[in-house]
């Protein structure tokens, strides 16, 4: 098993929740709820739930933009990142020691749309970031920005261009190829692909697994999809309403799931094939209840088909199972 | 374009508005969009029923609006018909949109893209959902769009793959997906992970899907295809008819043609 990357212990954020005349604040959801995992070197995580699991709240918290982007966010625990100098807290950094750390954890955005600034040439965007963390010439950024655009299947030539005349395909590799600019260690990509036609999709897999093997790239991959998730991550983590709810091997996960909430997601997974059986597919009742309205105990009891009384009674913790991953359920 | 032998693109406004809602129905993508935010759902419902049953009353009404609520299984369905879209979760919106179509019991559903907003667990509820609602409306047809393949495969009989503005293939759900001929639908169906081995390089359609305004001359496809040959580019194909009763647009079934086809219609291609 390689080294660590990435250890998150014990991670808490909550969101405000304002009201009342004067606009205070009169509640908090509790978007992640205690999560811990390690992520090591060179792995690819696949981190998926639904509505409300808190999966991109954890995104946008291991590269720290929440205390910009959320006033009066709450974020408690440890996100250890490992420099060559030993692990870092980065929720303990201020802005300025926090610069340099963002060349090493970049994200690619889910919406090729709006993640790209209209008003920006694809070449101005993807050298931004060279002229923020490196000390290159400007005909060094240059030729990189050129490298760049053509690793990702683009043409230098392009790179005077605006997004509005790429495609969607084409401005998720302008996203990937801003994100590379720098060498970061760790890349967070939340949905990168679920914007996409099913063609276009495999063409932005098969290139993010390509640069993780050239550049031995860590990914953190957020998303709803199973079955691209599935094929790209060597570990799967799911979330449900905040809590980490099962974490393992990816053919282990999505093979033999351990949570009631994994093997009801697994099985609701459509697949391509008319002639699978499908009466083995657990449906649930009712719908995801809002975090703001989390249930104590197991937060999935209201929905659970082997739901106890004793499911209310105190959150369960993960536990090693048989197959191999651990499980936040004493029944399965 | 005909419907029960009319031809619809030449019925007059208030023609076409006595079928629109009452016998052709439609289910859209974005339910929060297609939901007016400024009424309750229960007027929305009531509008559609009192649009086309005049004679109904509104006591008539609303008691219909709840029964179609509580089809789709909307909990506590009667006090729900008093709250706004806004208040619904993107599940229940997509519930509540499919008994406004059904209210009217139509003939035809079309629905565009019913469950791509939404989670996954949910999409199988409303998938669940859809398929009940069709076995006990009988002789209801439902015309169902959408990008994921694998929906279509869990909920389809029929298939019609389009590319470029043109039908490219048709077919029953087992030989779409397993004798697939048109070299998109086999593009499409090699590009998906769950069929592949996991961790491997995913199969490719090369390039992208041209601009409206920049299709090919010839075959549609032309630019993209594995199998492209020199006529391709020049010459479009017909929609081939093969003995299975399969329609294809490629030049690649030219040899097994039994004719062509004008319109799905016209084809043999019955349900398995």
């Amino acid at each position: 098993m390689s080294k660590p990357l990435l250890e998150i212990k014990n991670l808490k954020i909550g969101y405000p929740v304002w009201g009342g005349i004067l606009r205070h604040k009169i509640g908090e959801v509790k978007a992640v709820d205690d999560v811990s995992f390690t992520l090591h070197e060179g792995e690819t995580l696949g981190l998926v739930g639904e509505s409300g699991c808190g999966k991109s709240t954890l995104a946008k918290a291991v590269i720290n933009i929440l205390k910009a982007t959320v006033p009066g966010v709450r974020q408690e625990g440890e996100i250890l990142f490992h420099t060559e100098k030993g692990p870092v807290n980065l929720l303990e950094l201020s802005r300025r020691e926090m610069q340099p750390r963002r060349s090493e954890i970049q994200m690619i955005f889910q919406d090729p749309f709006s993640s790209l600034n209209p008003r920006m040439t694809v070449g101005s965007m993807i050298e931004a970031p060279l002229r923020l963390h490196t000390a290159q010439t400007k005909k060094e950024r240059t030729d990189r920005v050129h490298w760049l655009l053509e690793r990702v299947g683009l043409q230098a030539s392009q790179a005077s261009r605006y997004p509005h005349e790429f495609s969607g395909g084409q401005r998720q590799r302008i996203g990937i190829a801003r994100a590379l600019a720098v060498n970061p260690r760790l890349i967070v990509a939340d949905e990168p692909v679920s914007a996409l036609d099913v063609s276009v999709q495999a063409q932005v897999v098969n290139l993010l697994q390509d640069l993780q093997d050239e550049f031995n790239l860590t990914y953190l991959f957020v998303a709803h999809d199973l079955s691209v998730v599935n094929h790209i991550s060597d570990r799967i983590a799911v979330m449900y309403l905040g809590n980490l709810i099962e974490l393992g091997e990816a053919n282990t996960v999505y093979g033999q799931p351990a949570h009631p909430y994994s093997r009801a997601l697994i099985s609701a997974v459509p697949s391509p094939d008319p002639r699978k059986d499908h009466s083995d597919r657990v449906l649930l009742e009712g719908e995801i209840p809002t975090p703001l309205d989390k249930p104590t105990g197991c937060a999935f009891r209201t929905r659970c088909p082997i739901v106890k009384d004793e499911c209310a009674a105190s959150t369960p913790p993960l536990e090693q199972k048989k197959s191999g991953q651990v499980a936040a359920c004493p029944y399965t | 374009m005909l419907y029960e032998g009319q031809d619809l693109l030449k019925l007059s406004y208030k023609e076409m508005r006595a079928i629109r809602g009452n016998e052709i129905a439609m289910i859209f993508q974005e339910p929060m969009t297609s939901l007016n935010p400024v009424f309750t759902i229960g007027m929305q419902i009531i509008e559609t029923l009192r649009t086309h049953n005049p004679e109904m009353t509104k006591q008539e009404a609303f008691d219909r609006a709840v029964l179609r609520l509580s089809q789709v299984k909307i909990p506590d369905a009667e006090k729900r018909m008093k709250d706004y879209p806004h208040q619904f979760s993107g599940g229940m919106r997509q519930r509540v949109m499919i008994a406004m179509a059904l209210c009217c019991n139509p003939k035809l559903l079309i629905a565009d893209e019913p469950t791509t907003a939404l989670d996954v667990t949910t999409q199988a509820q409303i998938l669940n959902l859809m398929l009940e609602l069709r076995e006990r409306r009988e002789g209801g047809s439902i015309i169902l769009i959408t990008h994921d393949l694998a929906v279509v495969a869990e909920t389809c009989q029929r298939v019609i793959v389009m590319y470029g503005g043109k039908i490219q293939e048709v077919g029953n759900v087992d030989q779409i997906f397993y004798e697939p001929r048109h070299p998109y639908t086999q593009g499409l169906l090699e590009s998906l992970p769950s069929t592949q081995e996991a961790k491997k390089r995913l199969h490719t359609i090369p390039g992208n899907v041209p601009f409206i305004m920049d299709l090919p001359t010839g075959c549609k496809f032309c630019t993209r295809c594995d199998q492209v040959m020199d006529r391709c580019h020049n010459e479009e194909p017909p929609l081939h008819q093969l003995k299975s009763g399969q329609l294809v647009r490629c030049h690649l079934a030219e040899e097994d043609s039994t004719g062509f086809a004008d319109a799905p219609a016209m084809t043999n291609v019955t349900p398995p």
